[in-house]
């Protein structure tokens, strides 16, 4: 082999390499990890930062996280607060200026976003982990994911324009999807008579708010606070007094208070709940999550 | 390295303002203890970081320390830093706590004990060693965590001083190379690390360290291991070595217990015919804390310490210590 064709294999080869690069994209959350790979499809190599089956508010900036930050392209973060405490040290250790905050390649879920819980007078750490912004938890509502999912396209479009049309059709996909399923989540939720739900965080509020279920109560006393024994007495009076006949667990919390609760007021059914795709095994996507709430609610075993 | 404040901002020109204080208390369990039998604020700290503007993070923050039975506030860090300049680079420039080892590097009412270990006390002191000067790191463009710090500081003195000192013959100037690993749900941090400083007597000092910490989701193993070398211009050089392992539980709820035991030994140790005497402290100390939330904290332990020295005494130091720590502004960063 000569010169020439040692130049001419190695043209051959970046230039391969520089079409087959993908969008390397790094998101905090397994839902933005699942949204990230539907619309970004085979153009972009998808990461997470937090497991579905992890409370993404009491996380360290760990080395693993500033890693693989570090060689993004793309940063897709939750926002509202969610990763307040772990986010910037990350940032910080990453030393990639591309994905810092304000830049092209930090992609904010929630911005596009009209949050709720929003606390109406002013709040302190003795209302607990009160997130000022307002709830986090959006990609619960499949509702917003779809407004975030066109948004993603958009700034994936940026990145990649030779992509851009391809991200706008799997996003179209994606919503398509997603929207063929509320029809019929709505029915059967309303099927179940169930319009009250104690929980044991806030996480489910978008959920139950899209499908027109109330929040009646919390196993928090304050968010990010341990239920208490106090606490405890004063939601079991809420689950009778609210003929309360369903609480929901997060699969990362403790469901100890939820069966004294049960246990206590009587007629109270306990399902613990995937709230993020990959909380469970079995839950590849955003359908599976949705449709395992819809089923915990009907009271059918997953 | 507080916090960045670059996201999110907090309040206006996105400064966040944090105060920590840092309470506790030492107490004789027997006559022979050298403990204070005082419970005392022992430093309150405010910081504020945001950032400066496009390019610079900064940071900056007063600690009151009990010094005599007086608290008055005390610089403890300004500094500079940016990570837009050069790539993967992150620059830093000011009084800061030098990037070294792992409690020098991690504030006092973060470390996840009461009191210092005797290696960090005799080496780095009740808290750490802060310095004015610049500072370099680098994640290294590798698909592994492989970290490379180095500083230089004014060296005009050591640890914690209330002097101005003198210029030395060599300014402190440090390194750390840190590499990380994960599996499963946990993860863990080594680092080597290696200080040296040459005072205006001309007395090299040479520290050589490692430091190790790992967790778990209910769980922390750390570890330190320092050797110091002094080498006088007119004299046998000496050299001591200290190490702790530290392991933290987390029980129930807000419940966790922790157990330190810790070594420290002067290799040099001579008697009068120049034959090497054997020397050790050894201790021990469990602790147990509660934490109300990620704001609050009581800790409260018992330090069981054993000092052999061949020919001489024993000496046994049994001492109770109580900690309250309470943090109060912007939500204290998570960190590794």
């Amino acid at each position: 082999m000569n010169f020439k064709s040692i130049c001419l294999f190695l043209s051959a080869f970046f230039w391969t390499q520089t079409l087959m690069a993908k969008v390397n994209i790094v998101t905090t959350t397994s839902d933005l990890q699942a949204l990230a790979t539907a619309v970004g499809g085979e153009r972009v190599a998808v990461d997470g930062l937090i497991k579905g089956s992890q409370d993404p508010h009491h996380l360290e900036a760990k080395p693993s996280f500033v890693l693989k930050v570090s060689h993004a392209d793309l940063l897709i973060s939750n926002g509202l607060g969610l990763e307040a405490a772990w986010l910037p040290k990350v940032l910080a250790g990453a030393r990639n200026k591309n994905i810092l905050p304000g830049s092209q390649g930090h992609f904010i879920a929630a911005d596009g976003i009209t949050a709720i819980d929003i606390p109406v007078t002013n709040v302190s750490r003795a209302d607990g982990d009160v997130h000022q912004e307002g709830n986090p938890h959006i990609t619960l509502d499949p509702e917003r994911v779809i407004i975030i999912a066109s948004a993603l396209a958009i700034r994936l479009s940026e990145l990649d324009k030779d992509g851009a049309d391809y991200y706008q059709q799997r996003a179209g996909v994606f919503v398509k999807e997603v929207t063929s399923k509320i029809p019929s989540w709505k029915v059967r939720l309303k099927a179940t008579g169930i319009s009250k739900v104690i929980t044991y965080h806030k996480t489910l509020n978008y959920f139950l708010t899209r499908f027109q279920i109330e929040p009646a109560g919390y196993l928090e006393p304050h968010p990010g606070v341990a239920p208490t024994a106090r606490h405890i007495l004063d939601t079991i009076s809420t689950a009778k007094t609210g003929q309360i006949k369903l609480i929901l667990v997060e699969n990362f919390f403790d469901d100890t208070a939820a069966k004294r609760i049960a246990a206590e007021a009587g007629g109270i059914r306990i399902k613990t709940v995937p709230v993020a795709v990959g909380g469970e095994p079995d839950i590849q996507t955003f359908i599976d999550l949705y449709e395992r709430i819809v089923q915990a609610v009907e009271g059918k075993s997953s | 390295m507080l916090l960045l404040s670059s996201y999110p901002a907090q309040g206006q020109e996105g400064l966040t303002p944090f105060v920590a204080v840092d309470m506790s208390g030492a107490f004789k369990v027997d006559e022979s203890s050298t403990a204070s039998d005082r419970f005392e604020v022992r430093e309150a700290e405010f910081s504020l970081a945001a950032p400066v503007d496009h390019i610079f993070d900064g940071m900056f923050s007063i600690a009151a320390h009990s010094e005599g039975g007086a608290h008055l506030f005390e610089l403890h860090e300004a500094w500079l830093s940016t990570t837009k300049l050069v790539p993967r680079i992150q620059l830093k420039a000011g009084q800061f706590f030098l990037g070294i080892g792992r409690l020098n590097r991690v504030h006092r009412h973060e470390w996840p004990f009461i009191s210092a270990p005797v290696v960090h006390k005799l080496f780095f002191g009740d808290e750490g060693v802060l310095d004015s000067g610049a500072e370099v790191s680098s994640l290294l463009p590798l698909p592994f965590f492989l970290e490379l710090s180095a500083g230089v500081t004014n060296g005009f003195v050591y640890g914690h001083s209330h002097n101005a000192g003198e210029k030395p013959r060599q300014p402190t100037h440090y390194a750390r190379l840190a590499t990380a690993g994960a599996a499963l749900s946990s993860e863990a941090l080594v680092a080597l690390n290696y200080l040296s400083r040459t005072d205006i007597a001309n007395e090299r000092m040479q520290l050589f360290g490692a430091d190790f910490v790992a967790k778990w989701p209910r769980g922390i193993l750390q570890a330190e291991l320092w050797q110091r070398r002094i080498t006088p211009p007119a004299a046998k050089k000496t050299a001591e070595q200290g190490a702790y392992l530290f392991t933290g539980f987390n029980l129930i709820g807000a419940i966790a217990t922790g157990l330190r035991f810790e070594h420290f030994s002067v290799l040099t140790l001579e008697d009068a015919f120049g034959r090497r005497v054997n020397n050790n402290i050894v201790a021990l100390s469990p602790q147990v804390s509660y934490r109300a939330s990620e704001f609050a904290q009581f800790r409260s332990g018992v330090i069981f310490q054993d000092q052999t020295q061949e020919n001489s005494a024993r000496k046994i130091n049994r001492t109770f210590e109580i900690q309250l720590v309470y943090i109060m502004g912007a939500h204290p960063a998570h960190e590794f």
